[in-house]
């Protein structure tokens, strides 16, 4: 399941952990600035990441950190202007999607990397019902019929524990509380069977029963098809409880990278430390 | 932040009841009562009625029935000239200070609002140096630099507006300050820094705190005692320890169980469990 790609073009390097497999999607010194009137923004800078497949890369930091302009950049979503992704490589499938022409990275969006953002409110269409937005996403990028789109789109309702799915599939986004939507842009993402997710605060304007049973959907969902996921986040808790490898970005740098025990355990960056203490827990110690 | 039960309470909630226009149950016979000195959470998810609780206590709502007794004196029957003297005693802060914030106002008059509004004396021209000076205590006795009133709202951090609006809230020396997700807005380093500050002024100015939060892992940190609500009902009510480590109510149970702990080796050892479970 996680066997790498025969294809993929860069063995990884040394400094990747034993054991572990080619990553299935890299980011090699990504810099993204914002130019501006007067100023220039460098929002990313330097950043490297990777992420295999069946494999949790948690991205935590605080607000202007960078992480959601990294996450952006993979689809090269950020909005052109006021963005230039200034350098660097990222690498998918045996290209580089910073330069992939807007076919191939259409083809890539379609079925290769599939995003879940923070609200669902405004990636979902207000005026359209949710079930054929589920399934536009085959019909657009695979040519699926109506009828075999509709029928996936259910199944893809069901798999995400939307119940009574085929009265669902005919309501409108309104209808429909948070977490519901949440399901309904998660099943969109998912019924293309992509090989990364790449989900930004997922749960970040959810109320907290109803993340957790997101989180657990994601965690299942993962495991049952080996996907790459990658989490952007602010909370060391969603880290903690979902991650394999967590990546620490300060001010458009990732400071620290490591296994989620390691770097929960002995975080080596002054940042982390100072992250994990500012971070409040239930148990008082 | 230890309560004094020997005194009657600050602030008293009896039978509190809110219908909206078209029949919603916002609050639904809602009774605590909060000592001097003390920190009251209220906790629960959104739509359980926390917000319009504090709006009723705050007396910016209408109650359908019960009552709101503040410093002994029941609010819903007060007349508006002495109500207005009482609102100087309980002051809010909300969770998004920009939009409570005029953009076009200097931090000067932000905080200096309330001084003379409720102050003849610091009314005028003559008076509005005095005013200043007292803006520049407050902006220091909330980490901020004396010199900062002269400028605007968007000047500021986030963590830096949420101080001004504490300034802006203990300006009249209240003796309640509703605290209404005061740090959601914030990122938690940020937070930490608020949350200490509204701690150092609670023992300092001996305020007490109505403490309204869906964040549980903060209301460990500040609350004396923990209000749950649930669809407009509170479902428990109790000291935070005992809420905390052996809740009544399988609600809060489920609540605790929820928040994610920033703790790999806990989050593991809990997802092996519910598999062996399921």
């Amino acid at each position: 399941m996680t066997q790498p790609r025969p294809n993929t073009p860069h063995s990884p390097a040394a400094s990747a952990p034993p054991g572990h497999s080619d990553p299935l999607l890299e980011i090699r010194g990504l810099s993204v600035d914002f130019v501006l009137e007067s100023s220039v923004v460098h929002a990313v800078r330097g950043v490297d990441l990777r992420v295999g497949a069946g494999e949790t890369l948690a991205v935590v930091g605080e607000s202007g950190s960078g992480k959601s302009a990294t996450a952006l950049s993979v689809l090269r979503l950020n909005p052109q202007p006021p963005c230039v992704y200034a350098a660097g490589e990222i690498r998918f499938d045996g290209q580089d999607l910073l330069r992939a022409g807007e076919r191939e990275l259409g083809r890539v969006r379609g079925a290769g990397v599939a995003m879940v953002f923070q609200d669902p409110m405004t990636s979902l269409d207000p005026l359209q019902r949710v079930g054929p937005q589920v399934a536009e996403a085959l019909r657009h990028h695979r040519g699926t019929s109506r009828g075999q789109a509709r029928t996936a789109a259910l199944a893809a309702l069901e798999e995400v524990g939307i119940p009574e799915p085929e009265r669902r599939y005919r309501q409108f986004p309104h209808e429909l509380s948070g977490g519901l939507r949440q399901r309904v842009m998660i099943a969109a993402a998912l019924v293309v069977r992509p090989r990364v997710l790449i989900a930004d605060e997922p749960t970040t304007a959810l109320d907290v029963t109803v993340q957790r049973q997101i989180l657990d959907l994601l965690v299942d969902l993962q495991r049952r098809h080996g996907m790459a996921v990658v989490l952007i986040t602010h909370d060391l808790g969603v880290v903690a409880e979902t991650a394999d490898r967590v990546a620490v970005m300060h001010r458009g740098e990732v400071v620290e990278t490591g296994s989620v025990l390691d770097v929960f355990d002995r975080p080596a960056d002054d940042y982390t430390r100072r992250l994990l203490a500012a971070t409040p827990r239930l148990e008082t110690v | 932040m230890t309560p004094s039960p020997a005194s009657a309470p600050l602030l008293a909630l009896d039978g509190l009841r809110k219908v909206f226009p078209g029949g919603a149950v916002a609050v639904d016979d809602v009774s605590l009562t909060v000592g001097e000195g003390e920190t009251l959470a209220v906790v629960g998810e959104s739509g359980c009625g926390k917000t319009t609780l504090t709006r009723l206590l705050l007396r910016l709502l209408e109650p359908t029935s019960g009552t709101v007794r503040f410093e002994g004196r029941d609010l819903t029957a007060l007349a508006p000239g002495r109500l207005r003297d009482v609102r100087a005693r309980m002051q809010v802060v909300l969770q998004d200070p920009y939009s409570s914030m005029n953009p076009r106002m200097r931090v000067v008059d932000i905080v200096g609002e309330p001084l003379v509004t409720h102050d003849p004396q610091a009314r005028g021209r003559r008076n509005r140096a005095r005013t200043a000076e007292r803006v520049g205590e407050l902006l220091e006795s909330v980490g901020l630099d004396a010199a900062m009133r002269d400028r605007y709202p968007h000047e500021f951090s986030g963590g830096q507006r949420q101080r001004i609006s504490i300034a802006r809230a203990i300006a009249l020396h209240p003796r309640l300050v509703v605290l209404d997700e005061p740090t959601s807005a914030l990122d938690v380093s940020v937070q930490a820094r608020v949350l200490d500050l509204l701690a150092e002024l609670q023992q300092r100015l001996g305020l007490t705190y109505v403490f309204v939060s869906h964040n549980l892992a903060v209301v460990r940190q500040v609350a004396d005692r923990v209000a749950v609500m649930r669809g407009g009902r509170l479902v428990e009510l109790g000291g935070a320890a005992q809420v905390f480590t052996e809740p009544a109510h399988p609600y809060t149970r489920q609540l605790l169980d929820a928040v994610p702990v920033p703790d790999p080796r806990a989050a593991r050892r809990g997802r092996t469990a519910t598999e062996a479970a399921g």
